[in-house]
């Protein structure tokens, strides 16, 4: 086992506090994409990875060195029978997994990830991305585009650089 | 732009205030960042908008403008502008801000800046679209832990979680439900008020430039 707990002891060394912040309250909270996305190049970068597998009622996380092959796992019960308002029996199970995972990970990495109390930890802040990215466009609405195309009140180069076309849709505009 | 509350005051204080804004940002460079959960699901949600508005009216097809209108006297970017269709959509936050049972548009504001876009693009009339969408799924994240802080609680409640993701849900909504739309004609008067207004900002605002 040594070769995977010196790098996990090298991967907390680098790892930073995961800071979520909600604006104005000051309450923070790393959500499970940004734990994701802070770990996983630090895990690569030290030859490491982790699965989580669902095995019956238990969430089971397992950290693996890469090259050799060592572990460690954490087995953490779901909770069953839980009747939440408004939810179905999958979005339950859904969101205690989500859940489970975020903190089961963060336990077995032992990083900071739901509470900033360290003035000193680098803070990672997640912002609303406004970046322009194609959009799906539905068949119907796409029948409403291809008829403006055909009265030119608009372009098959308009259509193409702002939506997302399916490989069918395409078919379909190149015949 | 809002009307002053007081008699005999020309400028509201929130049009004062945000003209005190933009002095010290032309005379200091130092800039107000503003953003809120509101404009955020606006800006993530606004494509959608636009599709449902193209899905449920009957329109033909809209899409996203990116064309900046510019003229002496104001700027902007209206959601659609289409050889037919001048349009903005107004995503709301929840069901409880989404105008279900107006005969008329009640937010003053939006007749204003209907009015600009008019002006911009020489249309002679305007739709004001409220859409009903989902909450992005980052945006219901952040209002659970918001909720979370102000219950005062540590551990995550899957009751909370349930109820706040209930709240930002409209699948369950007709789809056509989901839109209510203002047909909104340009009435020359408002550009005038308009021009009225934006001529007293300005004294107002070359005032504040002075003072700085």
């Amino acid at each position: 086992m040594k070769h995977l707990f010196k790098s996990l002891a090298e991967f907390q060394q680098e790892v930073p506090t995961i800071h979520k912040a909600t604006q104005g309250y000051g309450y923070t909270y790393a959500d499970l994409p940004k734990i994701f996305e802070v770990i996983n190049p630090l895990l690569k970068k030290h030859g490491l990875g982790f699965t989580q597998l669902i095995n019956g009622t238990e969430l089971v996380t397992i950290v693996f060195h890469v090259e050799t092959g060592e572990t460690i796992e954490s087995k953490t019960a779901i909770p069953q029978g839980v009747q939440l308002k408004g939810m179905n029996d999958f979005q339950v199970l859904g969101s205690a997994i989500s859940y489970l995972r975020r903190y089961c990970i963060s336990s077995i990495l032992g990083i900071v990830s739901d509470k900033d109390t360290d003035a000193g930890g680098e803070q990672i802040k997640v912002e609303v991305k406004n970046e322009s990215k194609k959009v799906a466009i539905d068949d119907k609405r796409l029948a409403k585009a291809l008829k403006a195309i055909s009265e030119n009140e608009y372009t098959k180069e308009e259509l193409l650089k702002t939506f997302e076309l399916t490989p069918e849709q395409l078919k379909n505009i190149a015949q | 732009m809002t009307s002053p509350k007081s008699k005999g005051e020309v400028l509201s204080q929130t049009t004062k205030t945000y003209l005190h804004e933009l002095a010290i940002e032309e005379v200091y460079d130092i800039r107000k960042e503003f953003s809120s959960r509101y404009t955020d699901k606006g800006n993530e949600v606004e494509d959608l908008s636009i599709a449902l508005c193209n899905d449920v009216l009957d329109l033909g097809f809209i899409y996203k403008n990116e064309e900046h209108f510019t003229n002496d006297w104001i700027t902007g970017t209206p959601d659609v502008n289409t050889n037919e269709i001048l349009l903005d959509v107004k995503s709301s936050w929840d069901a409880t801000t989404f105008p279900f049972f107006d005969t008329e548009l009640k937010n003053k504001d939006y007749l204003y800046q209907m009015h600009g876009y008019m002006w911009l693009t020489g249309k002679e009339e305007s739709l004001l679209c409220y859409c009903l969408i989902d909450t992005p799924l980052q945006i219901v994240e952040d209002e659970i832990r918001r909720e979370h802080w102000k219950a005062s609680l540590i551990e995550e409640s899957l009751d909370l979680r349930a109820f706040v993701q209930a709240k930002h849900t409209f699948g369950h909504i007709p789809k056509e439900k989901r839109v209510k739309t203002f047909k909104i004609a340009k009435d020359e008067k408002i550009i005038e008020d308009i021009k009225t207004r934006i001529e007293q900002c300005r004294d107002y605002y070359n005032d504040l430039i002075q003072k700085l």
